[in-house]
């Protein structure tokens, strides 16, 4: 048993789930989908509604890098969304200690037309970086991104990495204390996907707590000591990284 | 920011963070008009078109003096487009931001007052333009001006809780933005913008103008830019306005506020 002292993220028997069209359309009245069906059998309310996370429970400690592994669907998105505060569950409860900061999809969060110093400003005030901290932290966020000489340029007419790195600097250089990353990490160039993994073991050793999700299996493997694998909203495994990994990867073959 | 928000805080606690919301906005202004050879000009040329060609098109058609049309039409379309911008862009202020809603904890009302700051910005441009043009046609800037100011400040309130109730309208239910396609053009028909209750017979006058809490809306801003006070009534059904507006909406928030960022999805 962790103290509670020691726990950043404590989930208790979440429950999330999504409308579905076809409900809102009125259309498959007789329908059953797997979903309703699996929930019901868990003892869930039975409905036409998607359940992405099914009575999943899961404590975290801080000071700790976790991974999040599962098949597309699996509801790893749905989780970093509870756990940002971003999603309210339907049932469970949710205990988070510490400043969440999300880095969960790139869509939205930039301007296109707007430079890359812009969009750090933005993304500051969007992020809610306190006001005294900000100038501060766009400025790290400019040179820890490597795109000096690119940032008077407008964003539209950046890669997809370079946007990622952009993100990715400001997410990291505000001092998160629990910083969740969906996806989007384990990529980019190899200059990059090193420093970004120094910058997160940084973040780790002072304390801050990770949670991962990704299908870079070998970036999990270097990140993270401890994963959490999902299937259909339900926690399928967890423990040590190289366990889970090797059980994930046989259940794939299969 | 400081004082963190999240989804749920509540109306008058976003409305607190106005810095934040009014920071995004002038970001949102720069996007849409960079590249563009006027950039924010822009504004000012379709005040001025509209109130110049359209005005002298009805000083013909209805041989009315210039100096009567030109700062009416101005004046009251400047104010018919922001009620507009509300009304279309409020239904769609949360959908149409889904993406940023999944990926932040930013509090939902912030969105609409985010939206409301950015048509704020560009009517304060148009009225100006507009007050300009019918000060120079009336020859003077009359005493009553200084009445806009409570105007504004009504039709702001009144404007940030018809945005709210239809951004949650509009998120929960997507025919909204369907249904207010529809009835638009009739509003703006039915509303005295290119028209003059004078220009009526008394007892239309009575239905159209004195039921329509549009027409009054404009006439709290339109009014004392052209010389005359508010009537009353215009100050009872603003009044009444945002009470009507702000019910709904605060009670939807506040019972279904777990629920709204799902509608959003």
């Amino acid at each position: 048993m962790h103290s509670p002292d020691e726990i950043a993220i404590d989930l208790r028997d979440i429950w999330v789930k999504y409308a579905s069209d076809r409900k809102r359309t009125g259309a498959n009245l007789f329908g059953t989908s797997r979903s309703r069906q699996h929930a019901h059998q868990r003892g869930g309310p039975a409905t036409t509604d998607l359940w992405a996370l099914q009575g999943l429970s899961v404590s975290l400690r801080k000071g700790t890098a976790t991974g999040l592994i599962g098949r597309n669907g699996a509801g790893k998105s749905t989780l970093l969304r509870v756990i940002a505060g971003i999603l309210p569950p339907h049932r469970g409860s949710a205990h988070v200690t510490g400043r969440v900061t999300p880095l969960l999809a790139l869509s939205g969060s930039l301007a296109e037309p707007l430079t890359g110093w812009e969009n750090l400003r933005r993304m500051a005030i969007l992020r809610q970086v306190p006001t005294r901290q900000r100038e501060a932290v766009i400025q790290d966020a400019g040179r820890f991104s490597g795109l000096a000489e690119r940032l008077e340029d407008p964003v539209r007419t950046f890669s997809s990495g370079m946007k990622l790195r952009l993100a990715f600097s400001l997410a990291t250089t505000s001092e998160p204390e629990i910083l969740l990353l969906d996806e989007i990490v384990g990529t980019g160039d190899k200059d990059f996907q090193a420093r970004s993994s120094k910058r997160i073991r940084d973040l780790v050793s002072g304390s801050a707590t990770v949670v991962v999700a990704s299908h870079s299996l070998s970036f999990i493997e270097e990140m993270c000591p401890h994963v959490l694998w999902i299937e259909g909203g339900i926690p399928r495994m967890a423990g040590e990284t190289p366990n889970v990994l090797s059980r994930y990867r046989e259940s794939r073959e299969q | 920011m400081d004082g963190e928000l999240n989804h749920t805080s509540s109306v008058f606690q976003s409305l607190k963070q106005w810095r934040t919301w009014i920071a995004l906005a002038v970001f949102d202004l720069r996007a849409q008009y960079r590249r563009t050879s006027l950039g924010m000009y822009w504004i000012v040329v379709a005040t001025l078109f509209f109130a110049l060609v359209v005005g002298s098109l009805w000083t013909a058609l209805f041989d009315r003096p210039a100096g009567e049309v030109i700062p009416w039409l101005s004046v009251g379309g400047a104010t018919w487009w922001l009620i507009l911008g509300v009304i279309t862009g409020g239904a769609t202020s949360l959908t149409s931001r889904s993406a940023l809603i999944k990926t932040l904890d930013l509090p939902l009302p912030g969105y609409v007052i985010w939206l409301l700051a950015r048509l704020l910005i560009t009517f304060l441009i148009a009225i100006v333009t507009a007050s300009t043009i019918s000060w120079i046609l009336i020859g003077q800037v009359p005493q009553t001006t200084v009445l806009v100011v409570p105007g504004m400040l009504l039709l702001s309130a009144i404007l940030l809780f018809l945005a709210m109730l239809l951004s949650l309208i509009g998120a929960r239910y997507r025919s909204l933005v369907e249904v207010l396609r529809v009835v638009t053009l009739p509003l703006f028909l039915l509303t005295p913008v290119i028209w003059q209750p004078s220009q009526l017979g008394a007892s239309t006058r009575e239905r159209l103008v004195e039921l329509n809490p549009i027409g009054h809306w404009i006439a709290l801003i339109r009014d004392p830019i052209l010389g005359s006070a508010p009537a009353p009534e215009t100050w009872v059904v603003a009044i009444c306005s945002i009470a009507l507006l702000a019910l709904p909406s605060l009670a939807v928030l506040r019972h279904k506020r777990s629920e709204v960022v799902y509608w959003t999805m």
